[in-house]
């Protein structure tokens, strides 16, 4: 059995803070590359979906989901921008959402329920007012305020916790792991902390090749700079 | 009003891998067919290419290759008392839609049943005794059995160019197959897959502790290969996008290449996409069927005559038709009369996750849908039931599938699944744990059943087909059994830890990701008071009707159901081309 290594990565992982710091990174590292990612900007102000309030309240619950360690936290990953295009598109809008009533409480066995599209969930779970003091609590107080969300013992309007709760981790695991081309996952930053090399996969020299260290630098789907994903109609919250 | 078309020969429901199938053998047998899929058209190129295909939330996560469910979808519930709700999202299933149905993102792990698995009332009474079946259980033999479908699963297996190890070539036991397999008359066409560290640590363990490990047969396949309808296929990539993900190296055996590609252009064929089947209208006799009503691709309504209706709308999808068109009598569990919507069963499943905490690089992401290594020791009854108390069983296996990362994020039970613990975890465990899984049998009863709900509607107005569906106490009994062999091979594999999660020890969730090996409805069989169909998958009652897909099972095997699925529909092909086309009548005496 060969138990091989190939070199180790060059390069230590990157840390992003900000999307236009990260942007020009990138741009001087792989020229057109930035484009090629498919971030497409919102005409006016920071986000298609979110309103300041809900991408401050955001940014700090997916901050305590996935925090800033030797990697990104979720928002230096774009999880925050992720969301925003998600809850703006297709999706978001309860796309492949069956919704026809009567909605009426089940058992866990049987599903979401809800009458609300993902879009209407987060905007009527951070309309409550307890997310106002979440903002600028401490991150451990923070933490106490998502794990009661999460048990069930917190509800947000007419949500149970755990049904947001549910929902938040979800996506933010999903917006700091997905294709870039979808926002999130900003620099391959959680591709690079498992070692996932992306979408660009042909391994038939290589699957047998027992504790092999692949260390190849991650790639996307996107390869052509028109490739990026079309802007959502504008819904941009107050 | 309907518009009516001319009349063809043969109208087929759906566009999968049965229906296909049926519309390539009908066509060459000289029958005009015309095949109705609900979805649109779609094709390896461009449709299904990397690397836009590897998108893991657009196709893993938002389902873009499977069924719509804002416009249809099924109620469900645990147990009748049970108010069924819908189904609002994709989950423990994921149906299909568009050409080539679900075969276009199966995983491609292709078996045959065990010879014992197709009689087994039968078996397990000559064996054990008829007091040893559980009285909850309404298990039954298929009425037809493993030497007549032998043929049939041997050409589905050249179809999709397999990659195996016979290990019963004509009843002589072959090293390194499958010792428990019924017998077969030829070898699979291709060799087996590479073998990654997961899978062959898997089964260096399960050969150690006394299993017998081959591996896993993959319709995945492993090189340049022409299947008998002379479609081409190239050795697989181990890319991991293989399940829920359409495959654009030509390497996973589809229904668009493997068939479609060879049938496009018959003179006897059509297809329209977008066109969704209504209902099967019947004669006024009631004794046959007429055709088909269907909303074409303009929302119109068209009337499609024809002289023979396959349905091969996948199982849950056909027992709805059923339903919908008055054809067999419904299921009653009250009364347990009737017969469409009756036995319906699922997959048992469990996990055995062993974690190597850094000590390997398994490398998940060099994967492939059908990857692995088996062990078929506790499987159906390749083992001694004598002191049990369960019917059936389940193969126990590794497979290196994918390492796609939202989907894998392996971390202990007792690691918070948020904040920095769960991330530290997340990248500690996903290079270097893998999980053993625990296919199991499903069992039939009463109270498990398909029939139309009263409340919800599709996007056309028609009653949601309603699921009402627990593991029998039979199953959870042969589960935690199974499981328990499974632990054995992952104590013995070294591992730092492992631990173990039985589906079947909660009860049926429609929420996380099982299996999609929906069974039974519409079974197969021998008598009208317990089969829809009779052992050629012929309606009893109109016998221009024919029922494909895996409603016909009369509970559910080991195994996943595709071999199974496609062995019995050429059968029923084999059936329709020698013995009704010349003199269409029911194959089987009536109804009594
Ligand atoms: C993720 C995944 C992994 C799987 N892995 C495996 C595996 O490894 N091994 C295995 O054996 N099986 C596997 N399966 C199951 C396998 O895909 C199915 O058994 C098989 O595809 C069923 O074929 P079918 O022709 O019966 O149905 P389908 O492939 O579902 O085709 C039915 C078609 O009918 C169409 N249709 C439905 N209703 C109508 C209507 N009213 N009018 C017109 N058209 C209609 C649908 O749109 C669909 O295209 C897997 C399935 C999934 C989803």
């Amino acid at each position: 059995m060969p138990r091989e290594q190939m070199p180790a990565p060059g390069s230590a992982p990157l840390l992003l803070r900000r999307r236009t710091v990260l942007a020009a990174a990138l741009a001087l590292a792989h020229p057109g590359w930035v484009f090629a990612q498919g971030v497409p900007v919102p005409d006016k102000g920071e986000f298609f979906f979110l309103s300041d309030r809900e991408a401050r309240i955001l940014t700090a619950a997916v901050d305590r989901i996935l925090p800033q360690d030797r990697w990104p936290s979720a928002s230096q990953a774009g999880v925050v921008e992720f969301l925003d295009y998600q809850l703006a598109t297709e999706w978001g809008q309860g796309d492949r959402l069956f919704q026809q009533g009567p909605h009426q409480a089940g058992t866990p066995q049987q599903g979401y329920q809800l009458p609300h599209t993902p879009a209407e969930l987060y905007r009527a779970a951070l309309a409550d007012a307890s997310w106002n003091a979440f903002v600028t609590a401490s991150p451990g107080e923070q933490d106490n305020m998502l794990k009661a969300l999460e048990k069930g013992e917190a509800r947000l309007g007419d949500i149970s916790g755990a049904t947001f709760f549910t929902a938040l981790r979800q996506n933010t695991i999903e917006g700091y792991f997905c294709d870039p081309i979808h926002n999130g996952n900003k620099g391959m930053a959680g591709w690079r902390m498992l070692g996932f090399p992306g979408a660009n996969a042909y391994y038939l020299t290589e699957v047998d090749r027992f504790d092999l260290d692949y260390a190849r630098e991650p790639s996307g789907v996107a390869h052509r700079p028109d490739e990026a994903m079309p802007p959502p109609a504008q819904r941009r919250g107050q | 009003m309907a518009i009516r078309l001319p009349r063809t020969d043969v109208v087929i429901v759906g566009g999968g891998w049965t229906g296909l199938t049926a519309a390539y053998e009908l066509a060459h047998a000289g029958r005009r067919c015309v095949v109705l899929e609900r979805g649109q058209f779609r094709h390896t190129v461009p449709d299904l290419q990397s690397p836009a295909m590897h998108d893991e939330l657009k196709y893993a996560l938002r389902y873009a290759l499977m069924m719509d469910t804002a416009r249809n979808t099924l109620t469900f519930r645990n147990r009748p008392e049970e108010i069924a709700l819908p189904m609002r999202r994709l989950g423990s299933f994921l149906p299909g839609e568009g050409l080539g149905g679900a075969g276009v993102h199966w995983n491609g792990q292709l078996w045959r049943p065990l010879p014992s698995d197709l009689r087994i009332r039968s078996h397990y009474t000559d064996k054990y005794g008829a007091a040893f079946i559980p009285e909850e259980l309404s298990i039954q033999d298929w009425g037809v059995t493993y030497e007549e479908l032998e043929p049939h699963f041997d050409f589905f297996e050249k179809i999709c160019g397999t990659a195996g190890k016979a290990g019963n070539l004509r009843g002589q036991k072959q090293e390194g197959g499958n010792p428990f397999e019924g017998q077969r008359s030829d070898e699979y066409p291709n060799e087996p897959m590479k073998q990654p560290l997961a899978t062959t640590l898997f089964g260096e363990a399960a050969a150690r502790e006394g299993f017998n490990p081959f591996p896993m047969p993959s319709a995945n396949v492993t090189k340049t290969y022409t299947n008998p309808y002379g479609a081409v296929l190239h050795p697989c990539t181990y890319c991991g996008y293989c399940e829920r993900f359409g495959c654009g190296y030509y390497a996973k055996a589809d229904p668009i290449i493997c068939v479609y590609d060879r049938l496009k252009g018959h003179e006897n064929f059509t297809l329209r996409t977008q066109s969704t089947v209504m209902r099967v209208n019947k004669a006024p006799d009631g004794k046959s069927a007429t055709g088909v009503t269907y909303i074409g691709d303009d929302g119109r309504e068209y009337e499609q005559p024809a002289d023979m209706v396959l349905l091969c709308a996948y199982g849950l999808w056909n027992v709805h038709l059923l339903l919908l068109s008055g054809l067999g009598q419904p299921y009653d569990p009250a009364t347990n009369e009737g017969v469409v919507g009756r036995n319906y069963a699922y997959q048992t499943m469990a996990s055995t996750r062993v974690f190597f905490n850094g000590k390997h690089r398994f490398n998940p992401f060099m994967g492939a849908g059908a990857l692995g290594m088996v062990a078929d020791d506790f499987n159906g009854d390749n083992f001694d039931h004598a002191s049990l108390d369960f019917v059936g069983g389940g193969y126990i296996a590794v497979t290196q599938t994918n390492g796609r990362p939202v989907e894998t994020t392996p971390i202990p039970s007792n690691t918070p699944t948020w904040g920095a613990a769960f991330k530290n975890a997340a990248r500690e465990h996903y290079n270097s744990t893998l999980t053993i899984t625990m296919h199991g049998s499903s069992m039939t009863r009463r109270a498990n059943y398909l029939d139309l709900d009263p409340t919800y509607t599709d996007d056309l107005g028609r009653p949601l087909l309603r699921l009402t569906f627990d593991f029998p106490d039979n199953d959870r009994r042969m589960s935690r059994h199974v499981t328990a062999q499974a632990l054995r091979i992952g104590r013995a594999m070294g591992g730092s830890l492992v631990e173990q999660s039985e589906r079947a020890s909660d009860p049926y969730s429609i929420v996380p990701y099982q299996t999609t090996h929906n069974t039974g409805g519409a079974v197969i069989g021998t008598d009208p008071k317990t089969s829809a169909v009779n052992r050629f998958g012929q309606l009893w009652d109109q016998h221009n009707v024919f029922v494909f897909g895996a409603c016909l099972f009369p509970q559910n095997i080991g195994y996943n159901p595709t071999g199974s699925v496609m062995g019995l529909a050429y059968w029923t092909l084999a059936a329709i081309k020698s013995q009704y086309l010349a003199n269409p009548r029911p194959l089987m005496g009536g109804s009594p």
